[in-house]
């Protein structure tokens, strides 16, 4: 039995793994029919040694959506009606496990949420509807559980397409390209891996020192009793809290994206500085790129998009973005946190309109796009509370605080220095991807093997700084 | 920002799955060297998680192979300065005793017992349901561990109790793991609150089996932080749950003590006392949480098998402070939510072994009730012999001489406390407007108090009612009223409170769990035992009035409908006048609601010639009419005088009741 209970990619038992696992992958070039094996095995195998459920729930789930592109392919006169099955059998079963407890007739059962479950969901769906559309064929049977149950993304994301997806970073190519071993596809080749290692590099910096020092720092000790802490303290926190989330969450997404590039694979980017908005619709193009373009594609513009006038549009987001939040955990609180987005996002929109043009501030030059940024940041971080308080009343004690002018006081010396390293990290978050293009440069002019000297250099370095002990992903719960 | 431009030119420049190898050579090192340094945190990980010799062992006997080890620690001792640097210190470590909390921000809910028992609120006590109350049978869980020593006898050897007297100027020591992490900053703001500072280091992962010199060992981290600061009076410990693993023996390397086995269970003790030992050898006290229950089966029995160990070594050494029974279903198993006060709340987190945020307050009352905080410096407890009212606590009259505050361990020097309102010869109390009330009591209580305030507030006479039906002194229930540590607590927490009335009873004539025998036994109601163990209670709530200089108006019991349930109103009566006697002013009300000098029950009364109703319906509570008279009856021992004219009050002669 392990001793960890997700995939963790920070972790000696994973680093083992992939140590040993890359070498005997890659020994299979030849074939990719045999490199689909090993990652299915793995994958398969990762599942049933945390819990041989996970891995059957996996299968179960992979097989019906086989069969169900299958039906969709085939029989083109009732495809809609295949799809619709498929679709309502895929999020029924989300269902049954993420609100199941809700339901009083079933005991208030709280079952274990199988290991990535929703992102699976996702791309199921992701999946038959490309077959639907006609833009891809089915799969081999073994190629279905290998998209769903992919080791590197199956625990954090993001979010892999079936077929191609578009965002602020460019066209994505899914993973029809990449992924079934047809007969003409050409040998899989890593994807530039210096980048990857740098990718790498930076992730377990994010997950395994930076979010954990934020946690530590910042955030642990005021979000359990608020009252013990000044209101500046308490501010600190919640933008902190927000930080730590996206350090945690990226930092996942890259090692994500650095796994599957050293696999061969290009998986769908997650972040873009998403603290950079100057808007929270920016905001939604930055953050999470791979499940908010999934819920533009998949629930916003089937509901209609923005083409049936401005009042159906403003209705359409706010359903799609209370879809989100209802995701995001069964509480009221994260329905009302979708709510609140939704509603911003609205309430951009009719700026829009009465000022007659997008971006009208970010246009006003430097002071506007300051403004908007920490308007957008603002938001982001008071409505990111859910995540830290499971109720509305602990909520209400964070805010109290702030509200209370009595918390008001000057700053003390260790709010001064939590709000100097955020700012660092903030204006680090547009350089991380700049900066870790150029060291892969650098590093791709050196002789392979010699890179295991700035490696080991970053992980003499970790090991010196991080706090021991990793903390787990925080979206893993979604 | 990355552009995928620039990503696909770069896959032209280096394209080929030959380059593969490379990669895999250069990881294959990296990771070489990632073992090489670090391998005795891998080690401990590996000690830790799987109970087994770490792979590495092999290779410690080459010298080379522990140079890593030797570099890693140079590198970590080298930078020490700066990775100080850049840690914030933390918050909690320094609490700023002047930063202005609002009084009132967490502590709305009911203040809990330590060990809140399992059973139900009561019922209202109509003389039916009395006897087939299921209070009757011993109403705790019949639980293994409940078996072990109870607190009382822990209590009684000791001498000093199971409270911790703090002063302002000492300081509390937080130790503990993830659980803790989540309890110690309530505890906390509540000691700030108080005006006693804490230090939290509780850590997530830690405990007692594998001690981390780069995290926490606890035993040494105790040790010095006891050392390096005098001020530390008290030590909080709660861990376990990272604890249930088998040991590297610490004689034999590479052997490991299995879990539970008499020689691990020797070496975790061992542990345990370290920390006692520290505490002790610096006049510091320990409270030991107990460990709660747990979802999983196999934790949930290690858990309980940790916490009967623990339970054995602190005993008469430390405060334990169980927390199975907070947390249990009333089956007394694990439970994700509990009844608190009526209200089903969830106490749990998501994995079945942390806390919510109502679980971790619920804890966190736990022990706080363990804890007093004396206002002054004075060292010693307050006494708890009875003092005479008519001859030592009021000033002397001294004619000529200013009234000088009593001399009272809750009296510091900065401020001086309001005088203490006075009982006066003739059954009065006189009462300054600048003074406080406190109502506490059943549901009579619950009718009456309304009243009273009424008449206090238009004198300028604040006063908080915390009355609750089904509340009285034969089950103190954490989850509603627990009135002795209630009075203690609002004493403690308002200076301004000089007068508490009290009217408790009609729920208590039923037999209690004798707490000299863990529950076990049973008192029977009006034997000597439980009358003992029933004045002995009154006699708390005196005491707490006479430590912080306030004064009690006791309400006697009123006659009852039923007649068995009369008797035993009467009997309750008798008790509480007797205890009180001397010590507050006991008011009867047996008189007040009957027609004629009989004090025989009647539902109405004549008043100016009018037939009013004084009782309600079900022959105990007073109808709104009756409120009034008992009211009328309390307020006529009541003078008020403005808060300037202390003098007048306190040079009245000295009481005699």
């Amino acid at each position: 039995m392990l001793a960890i209970s997700s995939i963790e990619f920070v972790s000696v038992e994973f680093a083992l793994f992939f140590l040993l696992f890359l070498p005997v992958y890659w020994a299979a070039a030849r074939s990719r029919r045999a490199q689909n094996a090993l990652l299915l095995a793995a994958s398969l195998g990762w599942l049933a040694v945390l819990n041989i459920r996970f891995a059957l729930v996996l299968v179960g789930v992979a097989l019906f959506v086989a069969f169900m592109a299958r039906r969709i392919y085939a029989d083109r006169k009732r495809a809609r009606i295949w799809f619709t099955l498929g679709v309502v059998g895929v999020v029924g079963h989300l269902a049954l496990y993420k609100y199941a407890h809700l339901l009083p007739a079933l005991g208030n059962a709280q079952w274990l949420l199988p290991l990535g479950l929703s992102y699976y969901t996702f791309q199921s769906i992701s999946y038959m509807h490309e077959v639907y559309t006609g833009r891809i064929q089915p799969w081999a049977w073994n190629e279905v559980p290998l998209f769903l149950g992919f080791f590197p993304t199956i625990t954090s994301g993001p979010i892999w397409r079936a077929g191609q997806a578009h965002s602020v970073l460019g066209t994505h190519p899914g993973a029809d390209s990449q992924l079934p071993a047809r007969f003409c596809a050409p040998r899989r080749t890593m994807q530039r891996p210096a980048r990857a290692l740098v990718l790498a590099v930076l992730g377990v910096v994010k997950v395994w020192w930076l979010s954990g020092w934020v946690e530590d720092q910042c955030i642990a000790q005021v979000f359990v009793a608020p009252a013990a802490s000044d209101a500046p303290g308490v501010l600190l926190a919640v933008y902190a809290a927000a930080m730590q989330l996206y350090l945690n969450f990226s930092g996942h997404a890259d090692l994500a994206i650095a796994i599957g590039m050293l696999l061969g694979f290009k998986l769908p980017p997650n972040f873009a500085a998403p603290f950079w908005a100057h808007n929270i619709r920016e905001f939604w193009g930055r953050w999470h790129i791979s499940l908010s373009t999934w819920i533009r594609d998949y629930i916003y513009i089937p509901l209609g998009g923005s083409r049936h006038g401005f009042a159906r549009t403003q209705f359409n987001l706010l359903a799609a973005m209370l879809l989100s939040g209802i995701w995001h955990g069964a509480s009221g609180l994260f329905a009302l946190w979708g709510l609140a987005h939704g509603l911003a996002l609205v309430a951009l929109n009719c700026g829009d309109k009465l000022t007659g043009g997008r971006e009208r501030l970010a246009k006003l030059g430097l002071p506007g796009r300051a403004l908007g940024r920490f308007f957008t940041l603002s938001f982001v971080a008071f409505t990111f509370l859910v995540f830290r308080c499971a109720t509305l009343d602990e909520m209400r004690d964070v805010l109290a605080v702030l509200a209370s002018p009595d918390a008001w006081g000057v700053p003390t010396a260790s709010t001064l220095a939590g709000v100097a390293a955020l700012a660092a990290l903030w204006l680090a978050q547009p350089l991380e991807a700049p900066a870790a293009e150029r060291s892969a440069r650098v590093l791709e002019r050196w002789p392979r093997p010699l890179w295991c000297l700035p490696l080991a250099a970053a992980m003499l370095l970790l090991l010196v700084m991080a706090p021991s002990g990793v903390p787990g992903f925080l979206y893993a719960n979604f | 920002m990355p552009t995928s431009k620039s990503e696909t030119q770069a896959d032209k420049v280096r394209p080929g799955a030959g380059g593969a190898l490379g990669v895999c050579l250069a990881l294959g090192l990296a990771g070489l060297i990632g073992l090489w340094l670090a391998q005795n945190s891998l080690t401990s990980y590996w000690h830790a998680h799987y109970q087994r010799p770490s792979p590495l062992a092999a290779l410690e006997r080459f010298e080379l192979w522990r140079k890593g080890a030797q570099l890693h620690e140079q590198v970590q001792e080298s930078s020490q300065h700066w990775r100080e640097a850049l840690a914030l210190p933390l918050r909690s470590a320094t609490p700023d005793v002047s930063a202005s909390v609002s009084d009132d921000s967490g502590d709305d809910e009911p203040l809990l017992l330590a060990m809140a028992s399992s059973q139900e609120v009561l019922p209202e006590a109509a003389p039916e349901m009395v006897q087939e109350n299921p209070l009757y049978e011993p109403p705790l869980p019949e639980d293994a561990l409940l078996e072990a020593e109870p607190q009382a006898e822990e209590l009684a050897a000791r001498g000093a109790g199971s409270l911790v007297s703090l002063q302002r100027q000492h300081e509390v020591f937080f130790a503990g793991d993830s659980m803790m992490e989540g309890v110690a900053p309530h505890i906390a703001l509540w000691l700030k609150k108080r005006g006693i500072r804490s230090i939290n280091r509780s850590r997530l992962s830690t405990g007692l089996t594998y001690p981390n010199a780069k995290t926490r060992d606890w035993p040494r981290e105790v040790e010095q932080a006891l050392a390096s600061n005098a001020r530390l009076k008290l030590i909080v410990v709660f861990l376990g749950p990272n604890d249930p693993w088998d040991m590297p023996s610490p004689q034999a390397r590479g052997r490991f003590l299995k879990y539970a086995s008499p020689e691990w269970e020797a070496e975790y003790r061992r542990r345990i006392s370290r920390i006692l030992d520290a505490a002790a050898s610096h006049g510091a006290r320990v409270i030991w949480m107990g460990l709660p229950p747990m979802r999983k089966a196999k934790l949930h029995e290690q858990m309980k098998y940790l916490d009967g160990v623990m339970r054995a070594e602190t005993r008469g050494r430390a405060i334990y402070v169980p927390t199975w029974n907070l947390l249990t279903s009333e089956s007394g198993t694990y439970a994700d939510r509990v009844d608190i006060g009526g209200r089903v709340v969830g106490v749990r987190a998501k994995d079945g072994i942390h806390f919510t945020s109502a679980g971790q307050r619920l804890l966190a009352r736990a022990v706080q009730a363990h804890i007093r905080i004396l206002d002054g410096d004075v060292a010693e407890p307050p006494s708890s012999a009875p003092v005479q009212l008519a001859a030592a606590p009021l000033p002397k009259p001294e004619p000529a001489s200013a009234p000088k505050p009593r001399a009272n361990p809750a009296s510091t020097p900065a401020l001086p406390l309001p005088a203490l309102p006075v009982i006066n010869a003739d059954g009065t109390l006189t009462l300054a407007a600048n003074q406080e009330a406190f109502f506490a009591g059943d549901s009579m209580m619950q009718g009456l108090a309304p009243h009273i305030a009424h008449w206090l507030k238009k004198q300028g006479v604040r006063s908080r009612n915390r009355s609750r039906y089904s509340t009285g002194l034969t089950y103190p229930n954490a989850q509603t009223r627990d009135w002795p540590l209630e009075i203690e607590q609002a004493l403690a927490a308002n200076k301004k409170l000089k007068v508490i009335f009290m009217f408790v009873g009609p729920n208590d004539p039923l037999d209690m769990p004798d707490p000299a025998a863990q529950g076990k036994r049973f008192l029977r109601f009006a034997t000597p035992g439980w009358e003992a163990e029933y004045r002995r209670r009154i006699t708390r709530i005196l005491d707490a009035a006479d430590k912080h200089g306030a004064r009690l108006v006791w309400l006697g019991l009123p006659t009852m409908r039923a007649a068995r349930y009369e008797q035993k109103m009467a009997y309750l009566d008798g008790v509480i006048r007797r205890a009180t006697e001397g010590r507050a002013l006991y008011l009867p009300t047996r008189a007040l609601l009957a027609e004629d000098d009989s004090a025989s029950y009647t539902a109405s009364l004549t008043i100016d010639g009018k037939k009013t109703i004084v009782r309600a319906g079900d022959g105990i509570h007073f109808s709104t009419a009756g409120q009034r008279i008992v009211a009328t009856a309390v307020q006529q021992r009541i003078r008020i005088v403005p808060a300037a004219s202390k003098t007048a009050a306190a040079s009245a002669p000295p009481a005699t009741l």
